[in-house]
C-alpha cells in the first residue's frame, strides 16, 4: 500500500504531538508551526495600511535628495526594499513618498517633500534624503507618507513613524497608540545616528511588502 | 509662488469689495455648554443645533431661540465624524472603534447602531432623511436604510479611500464622493456604482456639494481652488479664482445662488481663516469673513441667511455672516 508522504506541516505537528519539538509556553503549537512554515517560506506580513491624509500631492517628481542645500532639522536618509507577502522582490514597484519639513509644514503650492520613486532593478530597493518631518496641530506624531503601487498588487497606502518621537517617551511598544491614526507598532521604525558629532544624521529602514490582488 | 496665490487673493477681494454684502457679521444666539466641544452642526432647516460636548454628552437646541431640548449622555467616545440630517432629526455620531450611532433628535431614541471594521472618514443623510450613507477608512462607502438598519448597496474600495467628503444630490438618486486620491467619484445610489469620475484635482478635494438642480458638483479642497464638474460626466466645466488656502467645506444657499466655502491655513491649522461667500453664477466674491476663532460648523438656512458657529470653552456663539 502506497503512503502519501506527510506534509511539512504534518511533520512538525507529529513532532509536537511526540515531544521532539516543544513550543516556548508563551507559544501554540500551532502558532509555533505557522511561524516556522513562515520563516522558511521566506513569507512576510504584508506592511499595515494607514490612512491617506490630507496633504497627498498626484504627480510628484522623482528626485532621492528631498532636502535642499541649508534646509534645517535633522538630515534623515529612508531606505528599503519592496516585497510581495510570498517574499519576492517587487523591483519597479511605484513609491510615492511625502511628507511635512521640519516644523510641519506640507508644501502644496509645489513639490517639496514630495518624490516618486522606483524600486530598483537590483534588489528592489529605495532610498532617499529628506530631514526629520516637523509636528503640526492636528496630528500627533512625525510621519512620512507613501503610496506604493506595483501591476497584480494592492496599492499599499501607509505610513512611517519615528520611534525617536517625543510623544512615545523612548516607549513606542508601550506609547505607540498615543496617535489615534497609529494602528500598527510595526510602522514605528528604530532611527540610527550616524556621520560624526558636527554633522549627525539619521537613517531609518523600512521595508514596503505589498498584498497580492 | 506662495507670494504670488496671496496677492491674487488680495486682489480678488479687493475688487469684489464694491459688490459685497456689506453688513457686519454678528452673534445671533449663544448657546451655553456644559464641556467644551468641538462637534457642532446646524440643520439645513435652522431649528436644530447640536454638540458633543466632552465627548459623552450630546447636547440639543432648537433655533432661533436657542433653546436646551435635551441632553443625552452616553459612555465617552473618540469621535470621527459628527452629521446631521437636513431636518435636524437624526444625527449621527461615528466613533474610532468603528461605532457609528444615530438618535432620533426630537425622542433622544437611538434610531440605529452600525458596527464596522474600522473608524470613519465621511459620512452624509439622503435629503430625505431615510438612508445614510458612511465611508471607513480604506473602505467603500456603505448606503444603509435608517429604519431597517439594512445596508442597501456598498461601493467598490478606492485608493486611499473616500476620505473628503460624501454628499447626496438633492432628489438622493447620486452620491457624490471626494476621495484620498484626489479623484471626485459620481455614484449611482441605487447600486454604488461610480458613474462619473474626475481627476483633475492634484491634491485631494475635501468638499463636494451639488447645485440645486442636481446637474452639476462644486468641488474644492488642497487645490484652494473650486472647480464646478458636470453631474453626467464628471468634466470640469469652470474653476473659480484661486484662494490663499485649502478649502475643507462647501455649501449652497437654498435658492442656489450662493456658494461658501470654509478654508484652513495649512501652514497654521489652529489659526481662524476665513469663510467666503461666492456668486455660484459669477464666481465673484460676495463677501469674506475671519471669525475671532477657528469656526467650527456652519449653515445656510431658508431664509437666506448663513451661520457660522465658534466655541469658546464653555459657550458656542452662532453668527450671521450673510
Amino acid at each position: 500500500m502506497k503512503r502519501e508522504p506527510l506534509s511539512r506541516r504534518d511533520v512538525l505537528f507529529k513532532c509536537a504531538a511526540l515531544g521532539t519539538l516543544v513550543a516556548v509556553p508563551s507559544l501554540s503549537v500551532a502558532e509555533s508551526i505557522a511561524g516556522w512554515e513562515a520563516q522558511q517560506s521566506g513569507a512576510k506580513s504584508a506592511t499595515a495600511w494607514n490612512e491617506i491624509g490630507p496633504f497627498y500631492k498626484r504627480l510628484a517628481p522623482a528626485q532621492t535628495e528631498l532636502r535642499a542645500a541649508g534646509d534645517p532639522g535633522l538630515p534623515v536618509t529612508i531606505s528599503g526594499q519592496v516585497f510581495d507577502t510570498a517574499g519576492h522582490l517587487l523591483p519597479g514597484a511605484t513609491l510615492e513618498i511625502w511628507q511635512a519639513d521640519h516644523v510641519g509644514r506640507y508644501d502644496l503650492d509645489g513639490y517639496r517633500y514630495r518624490t516618486t520613486l522606483t524600486a530598483a532593478a537590483d534588489g528592489a530597493r529605495y532610498s532617499f534624503g529628506s530631514v526629520m518631518p516637523g509636528h503640526y496641530p492636528g496630528r500627533v506624531c512625525q510621519h512620512v507618507h507613501f503610496l506604493v503601487s506595483a501591476p497584480g498588487h494592492k496599492r499599499l497606502v501607509t505610513q512611517l513613524y519615528f520611534a525617536t518621537d517625543p510623544v512615545f517617551e523612548g516607549d513606542p511598544d508601550r506609547n505607540y497608540a498615543r496617535d489615534p491614526l497609529v494602528m500598527s507598532r510595526e510602522l514605528v521604525r528604530p532611527v540610527s545616528l550616524v556621520g560624526d558629532p558636527k554633522d549627525v544624521k539619521a537613517a531609518v529602514t523600512f521595508e514596503l511588502v505589498l498584498e497580492r490582488l | 509662488m506662495r507670494a504670488r496665490f496671496l496677492a491674487l487673493a488680495v486682489a480678488i477681494v479687493m475688487s469684489a469689495t464694491a459688490t459685497t454684502y456689506a453688513q457686519e457679521p454678528a452673534v445671533v444666539v449663544s448657546l451655553p455648554l456644559p464641556a467644551p466641544t468641538g462637534w457642532f452642526a446646524i440643520s439645513r432647516t435652522g431649528a436644530v443645533a447640536a454638540a458633543v460636548c466632552g465627548g459623552s454628552k450630546l447636547v440639543i437646541w432648537s433655533l432661533p431661540a436657542g433653546h436646551l431640548e435635551r441632553t443625552i449622555e452616553f459612555p465617552a467616545r473618540n469621535l470621527d465624524l459628527f452629521v446631521m440630517s437636513d431636518d435636524g432629526r437624526s444625527i449621527l455620531l461615528a466613533d474610532h472603534l468603528g461605532k457609528a450611532t444615530i438618535w432620533d433628535a426630537s425622542t433622544g431614541a437611538v434610531r440605529a447602531e452600525l458596527t464596522f471594521p474600522r473608524y470613519f472618514a465621511a459620512a452624509a443623510f439622503s435629503h430625505d432623511g431615510t438612508r445614510v450613507a458612511i465611508a471607513p477608512v480604506h473602505l467603500g462607502f456603505q448606503i444603509y436604510d435608517i429604519a431597517s438598519k439594512r445596508k442597501l448597496a456598498e461601493s467598490a474600495e478606492v485608493p486611499g479611500s473616500t476620505s473628503g467628503a460624501l454628499t447626496f444630490s438633492p432628489d438622493d438618486s447620486l452620491i457624490a464622493s471626494a476621495d484620498g486620491d484626489t479623484a471626485v467619484r459620481i455614484y449611482r445610489t441605487r447600486d454604488a456604482t461610480v458613474v462619473a469620475t474626475n481627476s483633475d484635482f492634484l491634491l485631494e478635494p475635501f468638499a463636494v456639494t451639488f447645485s440645486r438642480d442636481g446637474k452639476q458638483l462644486i468641488a474644492a479642497g488642497a487645490d484652494k481652488t473650486i472647480a464646478v464638474l458636470d453631474a453626467t460626466s464628471g468634466s470640469t466645466s469652470r474653476k473659480f479664482s484661486a484662494v490663499p488656502d485649502p478649502i475643507f467645506a462647501l455649501g449652497l444657499s437654498d435658492n442656489g445662488t450662493l456658494l461658501v466655502a470654509g478654508t484652513l491655513h495649512a501652514d497654521n491649522l489652529g489659526a481662524p481663516a476665513p469663510a467666503i461667500v461666492w456668486d455660484l453664477a459669477t464666481g465673484t466674491i460676495k463677501k469674506e469673513w475671519t471669525p475671532p476663532v477657528p469656526a467650527i460648523a456652519g449653515s445656510w438656512i431658508p431664509d437666506g441667511h448663513l451661520l457660522i458657529a465658534t466655541a469658546t470653552r464653555d459657550t458656542v456663539q452662532l453668527w450671521r455672516v450673510y
